[in-house]
């Protein structure tokens, strides 16, 4: 033997030392890249956001403009949603851990049904959790359809005008005022704009030119259109939440100004309305001038659906809004209108079936179909993170030395109270840590619970199981997605700094849980 | 601990003790694997049955058919009678956690739970019985003293079952086992994983509590075998070669193989 390495080559130690080198320099540049990108995220992150952060920030409510925007029911929603999330989901992927570890069937019928269940979880696990959102609208949101279409969500609007009158009811995008054609520069591009605030008409109407900023137009409370020939016309409704024009525009997805004047023949129209769609009365105006306070899309009421039969044969369906004396009051689904329905015509009445738990006033109220609401949100989450809990656990529980299972057994344990009483005790680090970390890969996740339906903007914090929420990531992307993010920006920098620190707060917990209870375990 | 009473100590040379279990015809497989061939053994009340044979022999198969552990094993099964108390151990009808309450066992390496010493010993009798704290107290401490170990662990009873040595945790799971005061206690090499010090203690262990109970060791040691068992069976290749007093089995055996292995000619 010692002939033949006599006759080899042999690799000269320098060469050999260079190769070791240079893959350290090259692991070395590996990670410093990674941690440099990190770096720099996190420090533009941080100037960008921090000083969005402060109290007002983390208590308040959503609002449509950046100066009153608040992350405080975002933060309330993740948590509700969290904890359903977390009381569902842990007990449910320990027992099936423990199904799958320690009760797995030695024969019979159930031992293909192991192993199929054990080769899914293992493939769920890297399922898109889009892929849970749309499951969890069907199987949450609207059960299957069994119990009717799930209640809609309405939002009302109480006005209180100068002269002490209060009008609660649904505002309804308003009338524009009668000013047309204002001519505007948008950089070199020519554009029109109509229904603009009062102030800026006034001014106008003084033959002045007004510069105004797109993204600070916004801050007062009007419907905005440019018309321009390149862009098409684009509506910014600062009532109107939905209106999503950012990704479409890139000139209003940066500071921009407008340069109005009126034309000397311009008709500068009436003052300005609030319409209101009220409860009992139909369509109110209000001009603006005379509202004394607002309380804005505060109050929220689930609106029961009904189905009628009349005996023309007319089927109707929608949501009794008031009486005419005895005659319902329903609005419409399909055409919105409303429709006062004489109650001798009624031939059947048949309100959705409805199942519900609780009462609304207590934290666990179960409505069936649960709807867009905290449960449904917090359970399809669990979906998400079930295969995570699950295979965290099995790892947690596989690692319970197997003489610990003998021992209890040749004392006369059954499965079960060894389990109990070695497995679980043993597992629990492993198990807790993995739970947290699922759970912190709960608070982080976006796209399901928007296909649930979770609201980027509500008036209220959750209250119940049945309240719509909303979340940290959501809102985040809210605040990213507005046309107007140049005054959203600091905002979205700010919740992902709060969500950063959940997150990290979270993971610093799991990892202090297990090195404390496996201290304990081993002391 | 029911046993108030001394037992009896008889000679083995004497008069024969009564049989304790009684296995006929035990053949045993895992899946397609015949472990064990035909065993036909007595194994005798209060006295210390070795089982000895080389590596693989399917001695420590045939102990845990004692007291069923073999049914933790997938594909596992046997065939022929183990009588223990006129009842067939490998009858379905047998309730096998009942059995184990019976039927004790010492594992090859301490497995004590990470618990204190004292849930430790207490944890058999908790799976079987209510029991009270004064009850409790009462049993870890006849389990303790008759293990021996009470002396160096009642100041501690609360300490962590885990921190003691290895001579120590074989005791304490002695202990346990003992607990629940069964008829048989069965030891699967319970002295390989520990040191010749912590060995000659259990084995003085041994000694003692065969005053109280029938005791089946699994050991590939024959000094060990000749030092603490009244009756020796020689395993070989799933087979029971030969069985019989110790001290015959190793100064006539009858059987050349039994010959050969005592002798150290292989194994």
């Amino acid at each position: 033997m010692s002939r033949v390495l006599d006759q080899a080559d042999t690799r000269s130690p320098e060469s050999r030392r260079r190769v070791d080198r240079a893959f350290v320099a090259l692991c070395l540049g590996a990670t410093s890249i990674a941690i440099l990108a990190l770096a720099v995220l996190l420090a533009s992150i941080i100037t960008q956001g921090a000083g969005a952060i402060d109290a007002d920030f983390l208590t308040g409510r959503p609002a449509s403009t950046p100066g009153d925007a608040g992350f405080g029911y975002p933060i309330v929603g993740s948590i509700a949603i969290l904890v359903v999330c977390a009381i569902a989901g842990i007990p449910l992927g320990v027992a099936t851990a423990l199904f799958l570890e320690e009760f797995r069937p030695r024969s019979g019928a159930l031992r293909p049904v192991h192993g199929v269940i054990q080769t899914n979880i293992r493939n769920l696990a890297g399922v898109p959790s889009i892929v849970y959102g749309v499951i969890g609208l069907t199987v949450f949101v609207r059960v299957f359809g069994l119990f009717g279409s799930p209640l809609q969500y309405e939002r009302f609007t109480e006005i209180l005008t100068d002269d002490g009158e209060r009008i609660v009811g649904q505002l309804l995008p308003r009338e524009l005022p009668a000013v047309d054609a204002f001519t505007a520069e948008l950089g070199s591009v020519p554009v029109e704009a109509r229904a603009l605030p009062a102030s800026i008409v006034e001014q106008l109407a003084g033959g002045e030119t007004v510069s105004i900023d797109a993204a600070m137009e916004l801050t007062d409370d009007f419907l905005f259109i440019v018309r321009a020939p390149e862009l098409g016309e684009i509506a910014i409704d600062a009532f109107d939440v939905e209106t999503d024009i950012g990704g479409s525009d890139p000139f209003l997805s940066r500071p921009i100004t407008i340069t109005l004047s009126a034309p000397p023949d311009a008709d500068l129209g009436a003052e300005p309305t609030e319409r209101l769609r009220t409860v009992l009365d139909g369509i109110v105006e209000v001009p603006r001038s005379r509202i004394a306070d607002r309380r804005g899309q505060m109050d929220a009421v689930f609106i029961r659906r009904h189905r009628f039969t009349l005996d023309s044969g007319e089927r109707l369906a929608g949501s009794i809004v008031g009486y005419d004396g005895d005659a319902p009051r329903l609005r419409d689904d399909r055409t919105g209108e409303m429709v006062s329905i004489d109650p001798a015509t009624i031939t059947a009445y048949h309100p959705d079936r409805m199942f519900t738990l609780g009462d609304e006033d207590w934290p666990v109220y179960i409505r069936l179909p649960l709807g867009p609401s905290v449960l449904a949100g917090g359970l399809t989450l669990m979906l998400v993170v079930l295969p995570i809990v699950i295979i965290a656990s099995q790892e947690a529980i596989r690692s319970v030395p197997e003489s610990r299972r003998a021992g209890a057994a040749a004392l006369g344990a059954t499965r079960w109270q060894a389990v109990w009483h070695t497995v679980l005790p043993g597992a629990l680090p492993g198990i807790l840590t993995g739970s947290i970390l699922a759970m912190s890969r709960a608070i982080g996740e976006t796209a399901p619970i928007l296909v649930v339906g979770a609201a980027t903007f509500v008036t209220i914090a959750p209250t119940n199981l049945m309240s719509e929420f909303s979340a940290m990531p959501l809102q985040i992307y809210d605040w990213s997605k507005r046309p107007e993010a140049v005054g959203f920006k600091p905002l979205a920098a700010g919740g992902i700094i709060v969500l950063l620190g959940v997150l990290l707060t979270f993971n610093a917990f799991a990892v202090a849980l297990r090195q404390w209870l496996q201290r304990r375990s081993h002391s | 601990m029911t046993t108030a009473t001394a037992p009896a100590i008889t000679s083995p040379a004497t008069d024969a003790p009564p049989v304790a279990i009684r296995i006929r015809d035990l053949d045993c497989w895992y899946a397609d694997f015949q472990a064990l061939k035909s065993i036909n053994l007595d194994i005798p009340t209060r006295r210390v049955t070795a089982l000895l044979g080389p590596w693989g022999c399917g001695k420590s198969t045939f102990l845990r058919w004692l007291n069923r552990m073999n049914d933790r094993i997938d594909g596992a099964y046997a065939t022929g009678t183990i009588e223990l108390d006129a009842e067939n151990l490998l009858s379905p009808r047998t309730d096998a956690v009942d059995l184990r309450r019976r039927v004790g066992m010492v594992f090859q390496r301490p497995n004590p739970f990470p618990k204190s010493i004292r849930d430790n010993v207490a944890f058999g009798p908790r799976l079987h019985y209510r029991l009270g704290r004064a009850a409790v107290d009462e049993l870890v401490e006849q389990a303790l003293r008759a293990a021996a170990l009470w002396d160096e662990v009642k100041d501690r009873l609360g300490d962590s079952a885990t921190g003691l040595s290895g001579g120590q945790q074989q005791r304490l799971c002695i202990a346990r086992a003992i607990a629940l005061a069964p008829e048989v206690l069965l030891m699967d090499e319970p002295c390989s994983a520990l040191d010749p010090q912590s060995t000659r203690r259990i084995e003085e262990l041994i000694g003692q509590l065969r005053e109280n109970y029938t005791i089946v060791i699994v050991t590939h040691n024959m000094q060990q075998a000749a030092r603490v068992s009244d009756q020796t069976a020689f395993f070989y290749e799933g087979e029971l070669i030969e069985t019989g007093p110790t001290d015959r089995l190793f100064d006539q055996p009858t059987e050349k193989r039994t010959e050969d292995y005592v002798k150290g000619r292989f194994g």
